[in-house]
């Protein structure tokens, strides 16, 4: 009985400092991290297939490259086009793939099991980056990225980091499921939509306006 | 006669309703009768060839059709097109916008759950494009008026940029 009391006791506050910590990171949710005084933000860049890839490029070519340096580029496995998105926009590009999430059409249940592949995947990579910032903007790809990248930012190995989300602008009425699953998550440290009706139905995300 | 053209653009997929929709003789006339007097279809990984000439390109009633697969860049077919009739990609839409064409977008009903009709859908309320299906092309094409399209404000990629660094802690001390 003392055991089984000890032992509960234990899980009771390894659960409450996991509440706090979750609080504690949600708290931060779209604040800006302090002044990093001009020293370069190490990002990681997960570049979604198709449109998501074009809306990407176009969102990195305004980014100040000064800045935002060392740059990782991830990919899906076997998705050349992205993959030569990123080779055109980079002389010397480092670029990770990962298992993709999600085939067009696969169903949501068998989608779990290949995110769940995905995120050990992600985790060695995440582990050894350590990036400060991922930048996403879909689809399914990012989100064993974000979990892996979430985990480590948990539990301390890695704090720092924030997660930008920039929904597509194909999205006009309601947000993907990528973005609603780091939106109430609140894994995403901020999510911007690119139609100022998304803001009315997602109180948290933000709309900057037109970015295409 | 002065050039002008009609492009046709199906992305990196295949959209062979469209294509097919296209190659009809009637349409064909209907473009010439409007005054196109170019065709010009991308037909990405599509099964079925427009015009039976092995070249790909023919000639119907006056307008000149040629096809192609695809290119590393439509850029300038795209510049010289007049009017653009495109797959609902929102690479293509934004582009062309961009280049300020008239632009139909014609909705692919066999890719399901096809998000990219939101942004169609979206952008042809406020009057930038025109959108509809391969089966209503020809009607659509015969009651255009491209004039009454709006001009589409081109949007800027910097008012990420500014969000991000101020996020990231670039309080604005510009580092270049």
């Amino acid at each position: 009985m003392a055991a089984f009391l000890t032992l509960f006791t234990f899980l009771f506050i390894i659960a409450l400092l996991c509440l706090f910590r979750f609080l504690y990171l949600a708290s931060r949710y779209g604040k800006p991290s302090p002044n990093r005084k001009g020293r370069p933000c190490k990002t990681m860049i997960v570049v979604g297939a198709g449109g998501h890839g074009m809306e990407m490029t176009r969102l990195l070519s305004s980014l100040n490259k000064k800045q935002y340096k060392p740059r990782i580029y991830v990919v899906a496995q076997k998705d050349a086009m992205s993959r030569n998105k990123v080779e055109k926009l980079e002389s010397e590009p480092v670029i990770w793939g990962i298992m993709r999430a999600r085939e067009v059409g696969q169903s949501y249940i068998s989608s779990v099991f290949t995110t769940l592949g995905g995120f050990f995947h992600s985790l060695p990579l995440l582990l050894q980056a350590r990036p400060e910032l991922i930048l996403c903007n879909g689809p399914g790809t990012c989100i064993p990225v974000c979990l892996a990248g979430y985990l480590f930012k948990f539990i301390g190995v890695n704090s720092k980091l924030r997660l930008v989300y920039v929904e597509s602008v194909c999205r006009t009425e309601k947000l993907s499921l990528s973005a609603i699953l780091l939106y109430y998550s609140y894994i995403a440290d901020d999510i911007i939509v690119q139609w100022p009706q998304l803001v009315e139905k997602y109180s948290r995300t933000k709309y900057l306006g037109r970015l295409f | 006669m002065s050039k002008k053209s009609v492009l046709v653009v199906v992305g990196t997929t295949k959209f062979e309703d469209l294509i097919k929709a296209v190659s009809e003789k009637r349409f064909q006339k209907l473009l010439f009768s409007k005054g196109y007097t170019h065709l010009n279809i991308q037909i990405g990984h599509g099964e079925y060839t427009p015009a039976n000439s092995e070249s790909g390109s023919g000639r119907e009633e006056g307008l000149i059709v040629d096809w192609f697969r695809f290119k590393p860049t439509l850029a300038s077919d795209m510049t010289e097109a007049s009017l653009i009739i495109s797959h609902g990609g929102s690479g293509t839409i934004f582009e062309s916008l961009s280049l300020r064409k008239a632009l139909i977008v014609v909705i692919n009903e066999t890719l399901m759950n096809n998000h990219q009709t939101e942004l169609a859908s979206r952008l042809a309320k406020d009057g930038h494009l025109v959108y509809t299906f391969s089966k209503s092309l020809y009607e659509t094409i015969e009651t255009l008026d491209p004039g009454t399209l709006k001009p589409y404000e081109q949007g800027q990629p910097s008012l990420f940029a500014d969000h991000l660094d101020k996020l990231m802690g670039f309080n604005g001390d510009k580092t270049d």
